[in-house]
């Protein structure tokens, strides 16, 4: 069997892709004109003369404001790892890959973002979009029958907003991770956040930076 | 080759038709999702990422070079939003939907199509590329080229590079000369 059969093994689903993309990319296309080549280069200068008064901005407040931790507001009191930190179970990695920390106890434990902030996230639909991982010790997504116990919601602390929502959980499982409890979130607004897990009586919570 | 009327069609969008933009974009929709798949391996990122690059391609009209043909030129963003998309993720994660027992189809075939899943998500996003755009999309290596803004040698180089990687995985070995 030749490399294309092997990869239409492998990939090829069916339903997908679902035959109302078309139709849904059609719609999130805004009524704006598209972009001209004399309107891109005064864009892009407008672009730079932004970037120069953003940059002196930006120097200015951190001078008037020292803030600890990168992205976040000295008003918002990220949690970040404790000293010492937590190291979870032999069986999983004793850092998580991507320069995040390990969080929690062996009852429930997650992860924190480096500077206590979400920056960049995935943002369609007036949210902002995150997964949201969570281990216990000797959690196996195999003996995990039915519906998981884990929930998360999450407040914001620093303004009003419409409250967090969450997508139904699900079990994640990668060789540097083990396995996992994964939730996909939906953050109505930037701002300083309250997550907190719960899983079979015990609690998590954590403040976290959601950059615009 | 551009399809039958899409000078047109690029001119009627650029200048803000929405309908003519449909028109250019239907054929594609499909291919540029497999793309995406194969690149991401997770079929809701996958449409998003098509979704994305629709609104980005209808803002960047603009910038088409005239005579070029779209859908390499679509395919290029597609590409470029995965790569975004695989830096903005978290991690690279498996997603358990369904116990493997679920699954139709014989073990072994599951077994190597989980192995070749596997190696694709390993590889380089450039090589991956590479390898769902030729042998995935079966476009051929200039079109690959033009999508990955490198030369035919190049696009040879990341395909060969990307099959050595992924030999324990494949059934067969297969280099392109």
């Amino acid at each position: 069997m030749g490399i294309r059969e092997q990869l239409h093994d492998a990939l090829d689903e069916q339903g997908f892709p679902r035959p109302t993309l078309l139709a849904e990319a059609m719609s999130r296309l805004d009524a704006r004109q598209p972009t001209s080549k004399h309107q891109w280069q005064a864009l892009v200068a407008a672009c730079l003369a932004f970037a120069v008064v953003a940059t002196f901005l930006v120097i200015r407040a951190h001078r008037e404001t020292p803030n600890p931790v990168g992205n976040a507001p000295a008003s918002c009191p990220v949690t970040l790892p404790p000293q010492p930190r937590f190291v979870p179970p032999a069986a999983y990695p004793g850092t998580p890959p991507g320069g995040e920390s390990w969080y929690g106890t062996p009852a429930l434990w997650t992860t924190l973002a480096p500077n206590g902030t979400w920056s960049d996230l995935p943002y369609a639909n007036g949210v902002y979009t995150q997964k949201s991982f969570w281990w216990r010790d000797s959690y196996d997504w195999r003996s995990e029958s039915g519906i998981l116990q884990l929930s998360v919601s999450g407040v914001r602390t620093d303004g009003p907003a419409k409250p967090l929502t969450t997508s139904t959980v699900t079990s994640a499982s990668a060789t540097d991770i083990g396995s996992a409890m994964l939730v996909g979130i939906d953050i109505p607004a930037a701002g300083c956040w309250e997550i907190t897990g719960q899983y079979k009586g015990t609690t998590l919570s954590f403040v976290v930076w959601v950059a615009a | 080759m551009g399809m039958t009327g899409e000078p047109d069609l690029i001119s009627r969008a650029t200048a803000g038709d929405k309908v003519a933009f449909e028109a250019l974009l239907g054929p594609i929709v499909a291919p540029a999702a497999r793309l995406a798949y194969a690149m991401l391996q997770d079929r809701a990122e996958a449409e998003d990422v098509v979704q994305e690059a629709a609104v980005k391609a209808w803002r960047k009209l603009g910038s088409f070079r005239p005579g070029a043909d779209f859908k390499p030129w679509f395919l290029a963003i597609v590409a470029n939003q995965c790569r975004m998309v695989r830096r903005t993720s978290w991690w690279s994660v498996l997603r358990l939907e369904r116990t493997p027992a679920d699954r139709s189809g014989s073990e072994t075939n599951s077994v190597l199509s989980m192995d070749l899943r596997r190696a694709l998500l390993a590889l380089p996003s450039g090589q991956r590329a590479a390898i769902a755009l030729h042998f995935y999309l079966d476009l051929p290596l200039d079109e690959v080229a033009e999508v990955l803004g490198v030369s035919v040698a190049g696009v040879k180089s990341r395909i060969n590079r990307a099959l050595k990687r992924m030999r324990p995985a494949l059934a067969t070995n297969e280099v392109l000369s």
